[in-house]
């Protein structure tokens, strides 16, 4: 049988994590459900991160980032069991996209100097699926860095990958987003 | 040979310029070259216009309840962190991981048992994607399907139905038919998809002849498609939390290949 002494440790110890935890679950939701594109995985991925990072949560030290503790939980379970099993959208070989060769100084010259604004005529769910649609390889570091606004260092710690990787990704990912949007800008004759 | 601003190294650059990213030097040089290229400062400009969208604009969704509540019946069963062990309790945890080894034995073979019958899970699914194939096209949208209409009983599964509701798979709607086991180890998620087929296929080489393959062979998840007439598939996933009473999926998994 539990002891009592035990039990209201266990029930603080909970309470303490929920508290931390509680402040980023909108974020970790979110991150979670752009990590694997649907709601039902999303939840999956985010309970079990939750439930990970509170088995590590001694390992915690006060004061530290939590939130940047978290997310690192939450990328390594997304890396290591949920991509694993195939769950996540598809994803293709970073030789498949080469910005560089697309964006000539022709294209540049051609679009309208007030592109920019044309992301504001863009609806908050094309958005969602623009970024669910991107490879993986770009759509986890467009998210950690541009959603959660994470450093290229933290993201390379999380991901295990050379700084130099992330900046790479990075820029492929929004080149990659910008393409996407334009082209629905193209079909609602925004542009 | 590509000029300066079309080299993606140099792009890249004014994609960390625009995170704030890098050496004093580099974003000093950076910012003189933009001083008179319009063309590196249209680029600057439309990559601070993404990442600001991105912030600002993407959608963050309202957390479910569930989630926490899923959580927080997990906590509870999270090891404490011990102390210093003394030779009784080490003792006692020696015969505790005993039990725990022959529990998981028994398990296991349990699971293999003959009574899981690969056939009956055949009819299952056959019967499962009988049903939806008659309500294929021309059938009502999906958030007009009955929610309490749980398609399969899955009862001899040791798997009650939980929830039904519309969901998306990957982008694409569809309505799930949610079913836990007892002691919320294991659930199984029924689903019927329009047009994720392909999309499956195509990630799973060699699995032509059916729309959909099995996946996670080495995981806890097991994914099953099911071509429907008319376009688009049923598929059935089972996911359990504990390795051992995958057992269950991977009789499925059997039973498919046999069929096959």
């Amino acid at each position: 049988m539990r002891s009592p002494v035990r039990g209201a440790e266990a029930q603080s110890r909970i309470q303490e994590f929920e508290e931390l935890a509680r402040r980023y679950e909108r974020e970790l939701y979110a991150t979670a459900l752009y990590f694997t594109g649907n709601p039902t995985a999303a939840e999956d991925l985010a309970q079990d991160a939750l439930v990970r990072a509170f088995a590590s949560f001694h390992q915690f030290k006060a004061g530290t980032n939590f939130k940047a503790w978290l997310w690192r939980i939450l990328t390594n379970t997304y890396i290591n069991q949920y991509r694993k099993e195939g769950r996540a959208p598809g994803t293709v070989p970073l030789e498949e996209v080469t910005p560089s060769a697309e964006l000539t100084a022709l294209e540049l010259a051609s679009s309208k100097p007030s592109e920019t604004a044309l992301f504001e005529q863009v609806l908050d769910d094309e958005i969602r699926e623009a970024l669910i649609r991107l490879p993986e390889e770009f759509r986890i570091v467009v998210i950690l860095a541009d959603m959660q606004e994470m450093s290229y260092k933290e993201i390379a710690r999380m991901l295990s990958i050379p700084v130099g990787t992330v900046r790479s990704r990075l820029f492929r990912g929004r080149h990659r987003l910008m393409e996407m949007l334009r082209g629905y800008a193209r079909r609602q004759g925004l542009v | 040979m590509q000029s300066k601003h079309a080299q993606q190294g140099w792009q890249e650059s004014l994609s960390a310029l625009a995170d704030g990213e890098g050496w004093w030097w580099e974003k000093w040089r950076l910012r003189m070259h933009m001083a008179w290229c319009a063309e590196c400062r249209m680029m600057y400009e439309r990559l601070v216009g993404v990442k600001r969208m991105v912030r600002e604009r993407a959608p963050r969704p309202e957390v479910p309840a569930s989630l926490w509540a899923g959580a927080a019946a997990r906590f509870e069963e999270v090891p404490r962190r011990l102390g210093p062990i003394s030779l009784r309790s080490a003792a006692f945890t020696g015969v505790a991981t005993m039990m725990g080894v022959l529990t998981v034995f028994a398990v296991s073979w349990g699971a293999l048992r003959p009574t899981r019958q690969p056939a009956k899970w055949l009819n299952v699914l056959r019967q499962h994607y009988v049903q939806h194939r008659a309500s294929q096209p021309g059938a009502p949208a999906l958030s007009a399907v009955e929610a309490s209409a749980f398609p399969v009983d899955l009862k001899e599964f040791a798997l009650v139905p939980v929830e039904a509701k519309a969901c998306d798979i990957g982008g694409l709607p569809a309505y799930c038919y949610v079913y836990r086991s007892a002691d919320k180890d294991c659930y199984a998620v029924i689903t019927r998809i329009q047009g994720l087929c392909q999309k499956v296929a195509g990630a799973c080489p060699g699995s032509e002849d059916v729309c959909g393959c099995l996946k996670g062979t080495s995981g806890d998840v097991k994914v099953i498609a099911w071509p429907a007439e008319g376009g688009g598939c049923v598929c059935l996933s089972v996911k359990c939390r504990q390795a051992n009473l995958c057992r269950l999926s991977h009789v499925v998994a059997r039973a498919v290949t046999a069929r096959r």
